[in-house]
C-alpha cells in the first residue's frame, strides 16, 4: 500500500482544531461517536472527522429556545408569513415540533407536540376567522419545523403529510380547549336557530367556506357537532337540538328546531374553527378517482397560501372507502341509510369519530 | 423566570457550549455573532445567506446542518445560543 506523501499536508485541512490523522477500526469509530463525534465527512478531505457533534449541541439549545428567547415564537411565525394570533401559533407549533425532532421524538409526537402548541397560542381572545387559520398555521409550522430534522435523516414525507393532519388536530385541540373554557365558567343560554346560529353569521361564513354546510339547516344530523369529543358532556341539549338524537343519530328531520345550548360563542367559534381546519385538510387529501385540488396531493402540507380554509373544489370521493348509507350507528351498530351528507362525513373521518 | 426543570435545561446547554467552545477551540465572540445575525435574519430572510456562509465558515457545523434555504427553527437555535453564550461571557462562565 503507498504510503501517504502528503499527509502533512491533509492533516493540515482538518476543521476545528483538527491537526492529526488516524488509522482507527469501525469500533474505535463508533467510541469516538459514543463520546460525541459528529462523525461527519470533512469536505476537504473526504475523511471521517470526530469533531464535537454540533447535533448534540442544537439538542439540548432547541429545549431552551422558547426560555432563553421569548419572542420566538412571534419571530418564527413571522418568518413564516403569518401574522397576529395566526404568527403565535406557527411559531409555537415550529419550535414545539422541531424540539421534539431534534431530541429523538417521531414525527407523530413532534406534530402533536407542535399542533397542541398551536392551540395553546392562538386559541385565546381569537376571532372566528383567527380560529380558522389556526389550523392552518399548525400545520405550517409543524411542516418547517419538522422539516428542518427531516434534513437531518426524517423522513419529510411522512412529516408533511402528519403536519397536514395536524391541522385538524389543531382544530379539535382548539375546539377543546374552548370548551374547557366554556365548562368551567358560567353558562349563559340562549335559544337561536340552527339557521340563524351558524349558517348566518358573518364571519364563520367567510372564513370557513363550505364548513358553513356542517351548520346549515340544511342538514338536520348536525353532524359536525358530533364530531366533537366530548361535546356532549359540555352542554348540549337532548333532543330538540338537530331533531332526534342530535349529533348521534342524526336522523333526517324536517323540523328547524330551536335549541339550547350553554356553549359560550367563542366555544362555538371554536367548534367551527375545527370544522374549518378539517376540511381544509381534507380537501388536500389526495382522493382515488377525483379531480386534483388545492395543495400538492402527494405532501398535503397545508401551506400559509391555502389557510383560508378554501371550500373549492373536490367534494366527493372522499368517503370512498365507505359505501354510501353504511354508517353504523354507535348505539345499535345497526346500517343507516342516507343520514348524512358528504360533509358529515369529511368532519367525521377527519375527527377519527 | 425560569423554573427549576427550565433551570437545568439551561444549565444542560450551557455545559454543552462549553464545550464545543473548548474543543473546537472557537471563541465565544461567534457564537454570539451567530446569534445576532440569526435574530436579524429571522426579521430579513434577505440576510440568510451571509448568516449561512458565516456560520459555515466557522467549521462548527456543516452544510447538512444549514441547507440552503432557510429554516426558522433552525435560526432561533442560533438566537438561543447566541444568548446563552451572551450571558456566559457576561458572567464569567465560561473563565479567563
Amino acid at each position: 500500500m503507498a504510503k501517504l506523501e502528503n499527509n502533512q499536508e491533509l492533516a493540515s485541512k482538518g476543521r476545528s482544531g483538527d491537526t492529526m490523522l488516524a488509522h482507527i477500526n469501525p469500533h474505535e469509530a463508533e467510541m469516538l461517536r459514543l463520546m460525541g463525534g459528529a462523525g461527519s465527512v470533512n469536505p476537504d478531505t473526504g475523511l471521517p472527522e470526530y469533531k464535537p457533534s454540533w447535533k448534540r449541541v442544537i439538542r439540548v439549545a432547541a429545549v431552551v429556545v422558547s426560555i432563553v428567547y421569548p419572542p420566538a415564537a412571534i419571530a418564527v411565525g413571522e418568518f413564516l408569513g403569518f401574522t397576529g394570533v395566526a404568527a403565535g401559533a406557527a411559531g409555537a407549533a415550529t419550535i414545539s415540533a422541531g424540539t421534539v425532532l431534534a431530541t429523538g421524538g417521531t414525527p407523530e409526537q413532534a406534530l402533536k407536540a407542535g399542533v397542541a402548541s398551536a392551540a395553546g397560542a392562538g386559541v385565546g381572545g381569537a376571532t372566528a376567522a383567527e380560529l380558522g387559520a389556526v389550523g392552518s398555521a399548525a400545520a405550517g409550522g409543524a411542516t418547517s419545523g419538522g422539516a428542518s430534522v427531516a434534513l437531518a435523516g426524517g423522513d419529510a414525507q411522512d412529516i408533511l403529510k402528519g403536519a397536514a393532519k395536524g391541522a385538524v388536530i389543531s382544530g379539535g385541540a382548539a375546539g377543546i380547549t374552548e370548551l374547557a373554557k366554556a365548562a368551567t365558567t358560567p353558562s349563559v343560554d340562549y335559544s337561536i336557530a340552527p339557521k340563524s346560529q351558524y349558517g348566518g353569521e358573518p364571519g364563520i361564513k367567510a372564513t370557513m367556506g363550505e364548513g358553513t354546510q356542517l351548520f346549515s339547516d340544511t342538514q338536520p344530523g348536525g353532524l359536525g357537532i358530533q364530531a366533537v369529543p366530548s361535546l356532549s358532556g359540555y352542554g348540549l341539549s337532548q333532543s330538540t337540538q338537530y331533531g332526534g338524537e342530535p349529533g348521534i343519530k342524526g336522523e333526517p328531520s324536517t323540523e328547524i328546531p330551536t335549541y339550547k345550548s350553554s356553549l359560550s360563542p367563542e366555544a362555538q367559534r371554536a367548534i367551527s374553527g375545527a370544522a374549518g381546519a378539517g376540511l381544509n385538510y381534507l380537501l388536500t387529501q389526495p382522493v382515488p378517482g377525483a379531480p386534483s385540488v388545492g395543495a400538492d396531493s402527494g405532501g398535503g402540507a397545508v401551506s400559509p397560501a391555502v389557510s383560508g380554509i378554501s371550500s373549492s373544489g373536490a367534494t366527493t370521493g372522499l368517503t370512498g372507502a365507505r359505501g354510501a348509507g353504511e354508517i353504523e350507528s354507535k348505539q345499535t351498530g345497526k346500517p343507516r341509510q342516507d343520514v348524512w351528507n358528504e360533509s358529515s362525513l369529511r368532519l367525521k373521518d377527519a375527527l377519527g369519530v | 423566570m425560569a423554573d427549576a426543570n427550565q433551570q437545568k435545561q439551561i444549565q444542560e446547554a450551557k455545559f454543552e457550549i462549553k464545550n464545543l467552545l473548548k474543543q473546537t477551540g472557537q471563541k465565544p465572540d461567534i457564537l454570539i455573532q451567530l446569534g445576532n445575525m440569526a435574530e436579524a435574519t429571522l426579521k430579513d430572510k434577505a440576510l440568510y445567506p451571509s448568516f449561512r456562509q458565516k456560520a459555515l465558515s466557522t467549521g462548527i457545523n456543516d452544510e447538512s446542518d444549514l441547507p440552503p434555504q432557510p429554516n426558522p427553527f433552525t435560526l432561533s437555535i442560533y438566537v438561543a445560543l447566541g444568548k446563552l453564550t451572551s450571558e456566559m461571557a457576561q458572567t464569567g462562565e465560561l473563565g479567563a
